[in-house]
This record gives C-alpha cells, sequence and structure tokens, in this order.
C-alpha cells in the first residue's frame, strides 16, 4: 500500500537515486540543459526547481541546504551568483522538459530538461515570434527537398489553419491580457500546441 | 474446484484474440519542416519544436 504512490523510485536505493539527482541538477547548473529520460527529467525536476528557489533567498543557511545535495562547489556558486539572480523575477517554473525521440537501444522515452532562458514572454512578444515563423517556413522547405510532396502540403493546407489560430489567440489575449501573460510558458505553450492539433 | 468444462476451440480462441491488437503510433507533421513526426516531441529531422530551433541535427 503505497499511499500516494508520489513520484517514481527508478529502480535505484534510496542513496543511489540521492546520488543520480545530485549528478542531475549538477550538470542542469553547469550546463543548463541535459538530455536525459523522461522518468528522471520528470523526477529531477522539482528537486531542482527547489534547489533555484533557495539560490534565490541567497543567504548562509540556504547556500548550505543546497550543499546537501549538490557536492559541486563550483556548480553551487555558479547557482548563487548567475541563477538565483536570472530568476529573480519569475515566479517558479525555472524549468522546461521537451520530449524528444525515443532513445535507439531501449527505446527509452527520452527528454530535454533545461533552464528557461528567456524572459517571461508578453503576449505581444508571443505573438510577433509566431509571424516570424511563418516567414521562415518557405525556406524549410526548400531545405528538406526529399520531403517536398510533404512540405508543400503540410504548407499549403496548414498556413490559413495557423492564421486563424492567430487570430484567434489575439482575441483572446485582448479579452484577458492579464490571465495570458500571467500564465506559466510552459503551459501557454502546451495550450497552443493542443489548438493547433484540433486545427 | 471450478474447472472449464470444455476445452476453448481454436476457432474461439482465435476470435477473442481478434482483439488483441496495437496502435500505430500519433503522427504529425512538423510545423518548420513538414516532416512526420511524433506530437508533443522535438522534430528528430530539424531539431525544431515550437517555431525554434532546439537542438542541433547532426546528419
Amino acid at each position: 500500500m503505497r499511499h500516494m504512490k508520489k513520484g517514481s523510485k527508478l529502480n535505484r536505493t534510496a542513496s543511489h537515486r540521492r546520488a543520480l539527482m545530485s549528478n542531475l541538477i549538477t550538470g542542469l547548473i553547469t550546463h543548463e540543459r541535459i538530455r536525459t529520460t523522461k522518468a528522471k527529467a520528470r523526477e529531477v525536476r522539482p528537486l531542482a526547481e527547489k534547489m533555484i528557489t533557495f539560490a534565490k533567498r541567497g543567504d548562509l543557511h540556504a547556500r548550505r541546504q543546497v550543499l546537501r545535495l549538490i557536492k559541486d562547489k563550483e556548480a553551487v556558486t555558479k547557482l548563487f551568483d548567475i541563477l538565483g539572480a536570472r530568476f529573480k523575477d519569475r515566479p517558479g517554473g525555472y524549468t522546461r522538459i521537451l520530449k524528444m525521440e525515443n532513445r535507439n537501444g531501449d527505446n527509452a522515452e527520452m527528454a530535454l530538461l533545461e533552464l528557461v532562458a528567456e524572459e517571461v514572454s508578453k503576449g505581444s512578444g508571443r505573438k510577433r515570434r509566431r509571424r516570424s515563423k511563418k516567414k521562415t517556413a518557405p525556406d524549410a522547405v526548400a531545405r528538406a527537398p526529399q520531403a517536398e510532396a510533404a512540405g508543400e502540403q503540410s504548407a499549403e493546407t496548414q498556413a490559413p489553419d495557423r492564421q486563424e489560430t492567430v487570430a484567434g489567440e489575439a482575441a483572446a489575449e485582448t479579452e484577458t491580457p492579464a490571465a495570458a501573460e500571467q500564465q506559466p510558458e510552459a503551459e501557454a505553450g502546451e495550450k497552443a500546441a493542443e489548438e493547433n492539433k484540433q486545427d | 474446484m471450478a474447472v472449464p468444462k470444455r476445452r476453448t476451440s481454436k476457432s474461439r480462441k482465435r476470435q477473442r484474440r481478434t482483439h488483441y491488437k496495437i496502435d500505430s503510433p500519433a503522427s504529425s507533421l512538423c510545423s518548420n519542416c513538414g516532416q512526420v513526426k511524433q506530437p508533443h516531441r522535438v522534430c528528430p529531422h530539424c531539431g525544431y519544436y515550437k517555431n525554434r530551433v532546439v537542438v542541433e541535427v547532426t546528419e
């Protein structure tokens, strides 16, 4: 009876799991982006975010609490000096998980775990990015000539749809701009993806 | 103890198993390069996801 069934043990003993988390977080702090299995990424993410929250606090007690888990002093220095300042204004949601193709060999689900780099996007910024993307679509088709047929088809069939999506989103944003801005970016992105899919 | 009265015939067995199927994985087209990819995944062909480069693809 594992009551609330929280998290995964990742087939490891407690000490092994703790060491794994420590290593993954150290890697994430050092490289800002790590490629790992989806299960590990999902396990390490909350812990990594807690470390960044400690870093934002910045006092000696917070540093010692982080050092309990992260043994690499250089990484902790970077965490407190650089990352703490970087995420000063971000209320949580410092990391992002992007799913990737399954791994060759054991077909494990892979994911990228990365520190969220850009600013909290305003509604206008998001729209601008989306429009500029549309312009780049044609040369993307040219870059993949072997998929010409598929590319042309998708460009033709999807372009009008996307315009509608942008228009629809713009309308939605004017209605509730504050709500749209406050949404964490990952969540908003997922929503947008779902909308695209429905089209 | 309850036991089956009849042996399951080949026909019955096969009829039962017609419902053992696997679905093919969902697919979608990459918004950047137009190739088939799994939905909600970084495109393995061009490394794009949500209209930006996420990973370098080594050819």
